[in-house]
């Protein structure tokens, strides 16, 4: 008995652990349409009211585009109303503001919504440049296979507040998250495998890449497209280790 | 009270001129015209610093004086948004001013150097419209020019002329308006802007109300396409502005000095390289038509370097 309640706590523990939260936030970047900007000296002031908002790490201004798109500290995603108070507070005019959102489709009372991998957060799903919860029958069809098959998706769209529920997502694309897990050999510690991560990292197609020194292993995600597992055992070996596939090949 | 004798008054006729160096860099801190005010918004708890250099000579004299005025000033601006919508500013200058004249005792250089009469003043959005790549803001004026500067100078002739002395001795209220049209490739600036002098010293500068116009036009990069304009690049400007200013005759112990106030109009060409950080820019004012009062002195050109920083 007393063995059992302690693979109880064990367990437990294991899968916290496992479903920690990792180093990458699944909302990185926000894009919010500045009505107003016009000229080179305006963008700093805007740079800095943005940057102030919490979970805000980085700015970076476009002025032709008129956007200023914001990197995202882990697991933190400013409100819509906090990113417009912002762009009021710096003297110009937030338009729309749009993300891209790593998660899982779920459907609740005939609404979809995304679960945000690794937050407790979630986002309403509504039809492309609407409110509207009904998506059309061919995307309903889609996202009811992906819901169905748990797959990981990458949604972009315009955010849209709400002050008492799950803000929303005007869907202009809904992309499935690809995963590759190589085997790597040679790495010879913690530092040789975050360079392995950082290389990976730039490689063309990757969303996001890890390399878990402990384990030999090295996954790469892409959005919409795998990225070929030949390319990436070749940009692997190019930087000194050896690589194959993980179920051997 | 009779009027002062000729050399002593001889810096009468000059006496708009030499406070057109301080009044008009008010509210023009912001990336906008050089000499004239603009309405571009400065954020909340934003500072902004200008600093400048204007060199101001005046040698066409039509008294037989053969005055010949050179002025340097140096006015600091800073301004702090203390809300999105109003902005606060401070106007700090030092200036040198000396004035060579014919004296009954020979040719004589009188003037001085130091700080001048600081002005504060606060602008207010009322108007803002907001489109992509595109603004459109009005934003009144007020404030007042406060008597920090030196006003009971003298030298080997005696006390200096009112002109000459770095300060008026008296607060005198500022107000105006300024709109601005501004897109990715263009800016245009419009403001009017009335002192109202006060007397000190049984003197009284006339009251100076002026209208100027701006308009800049980005001439690099020449084309913005996006492949060539990643990011926030920096931006030259070619500007051209329109000053006029009136000035009223100034009042000595209740008598309208003859020979003082009028109006100049200036054509002015300029400059401005902008990026996020900093602006820098250069103008010349060239004075296309001068009517001035009695024998007021006339001026040759103003010119003006200067930079502006976010900080």
């Amino acid at each position: 008995m007393r063995s059992l309640a302690s693979l109880s706590i064990l367990a437990i523990l294991v899968l916290s652990f496992g479903m920690a939260q990792p180093a990458w936030a699944e909302v990185s970047e926000i894009t919010v349409f500045v009505g107003g900007l016009s000229c080179p000296f305006c963008t700093y002031g805007v740079e800095k009211k943005l940057k102030a908002v919490d979970g805000v790490k980085g700015v970076k201004v476009h002025l032709k585009a008129g956007t200023a798109t914001l990197l995202l500290a882990e697991g933190k995603v400013p409100s819509p109303e906090e990113i417009r108070r912002a762009v009021k507070k710096a003297g110009f005019t937030a338009g729309k503001i749009e993300l891209t959102a790593i998660g899982t489709l779920a459907f609740r009372e005939d609404t979809y919504f995304l679960e945000i991998r690794y937050a407790d957060m979630k986002y309403v799903l509504f039809k492309k440049n609407t409110k509207d919860t009904h998506l059309g029958e061919d995307a309903r069809e889609r996202f009811a296979d992906l819901a169905k098959r748990t797959a990981v998706v990458a949604i972009t769209g315009a955010l849209h507040g709400h002050t008492d529920g799950p803000s929303g997502l005007s869907v202009n694309e809904i992309e499935e998250l690809h995963s590759t897990t190589l085997t790597v050999e040679g790495m010879t510690d913690g530092e040789s495998a975050e360079r392995l991560e950082s290389l990976l990292q730039k490689a063309e197609g990757v969303y996001r890449a890890s390399v878990d020194f402990a384990k030999k292993a090295a996954t790469v995600e892409s959005i919409g497209k795998r990225v070929s597992s030949s390319a990436l055992i070749s940009a692997i070996e190019g930087a000194g280790f050896k690589a194959s596939e993980a179920d051997g090949k | 009270m009779r009027r002062p004798s000729g050399f002593l008054s001889a810096a009468g006729g000059i006496g708009g001129l030499l406070f057109l160096t301080t009044a008009y860099v008010v509210g023009t801190v912001d990336a906008g015209g050089i000499t004239t005010s603009t309405a571009l918004p400065v954020s909340e708890d934003q500072v902004i610093i200008r600093g400048q250099m204007k060199y101001l000579r005046s040698t066409v004299d039509p008294s037989p004086m053969d005055r010949e005025l050179t002025v340097w000033a140096f006015p600091t601006v800073a301004v702090y948004g203390a809300t999105e919508k109003l902005a606060i500013f401070g106007v700090f200058p030092y200036m040198d001013k000396r004035l060579r004249v014919n004296t009954p005792m020979g040719r004589r250089t009188r003037g001085d150097a130091g700080v001048g009469d600081f002005t504060f003043l606060g602008r207010y959005t009322v108007g803002q419209w907001d489109h992509p790549g595109e603004t459109l803001r009005l934003a009144p004026f007020a404030g007042i020019e406060t008597p920090t500067g030196e006003d009971d100078e003298e030298d080997s002739l005696g006390r200096l002329p009112q002109s000459l002395q770095l300060g008026s001795g008296s607060w005198d209220p500022i107000a105006g308006a300024a709109f601005t049209w501004q897109t990715l490739d263009w800016e245009f600036d419009v403001s009017g802007q009335y002192k109202f002098n006060t007397q000190e010293n049984s003197f009284e500068f006339g009251d100076v109300a002026r209208l100027d116009l701006s308009f800049q036009y980005r001439l690099w990069p020449w084309t913005f396409e996006d492949d060539a304009s990643e990011g926030v690049p920096g931006f030259l400007y070619g500007v051209v502005e329109s000053n006029l200013i009136w000035q009223d005759r100034n009042e000595v112990s209740g008598s309208r000095d003859p020979d003082s106030g009028g109006t100049t109009w200036y054509l002015t060409p300029g400059a401005q390289f902008v990026t996020r950080r900093f602006v820098l820019e250069t103008a010349v004012q060239l004075p296309v038509v001068q009517e001035l009062n009695g024998e007021g002195l006339e001026n040759d050109f103003i010119v003006t370097a200067g930079f502006r920083v976010n900080i």
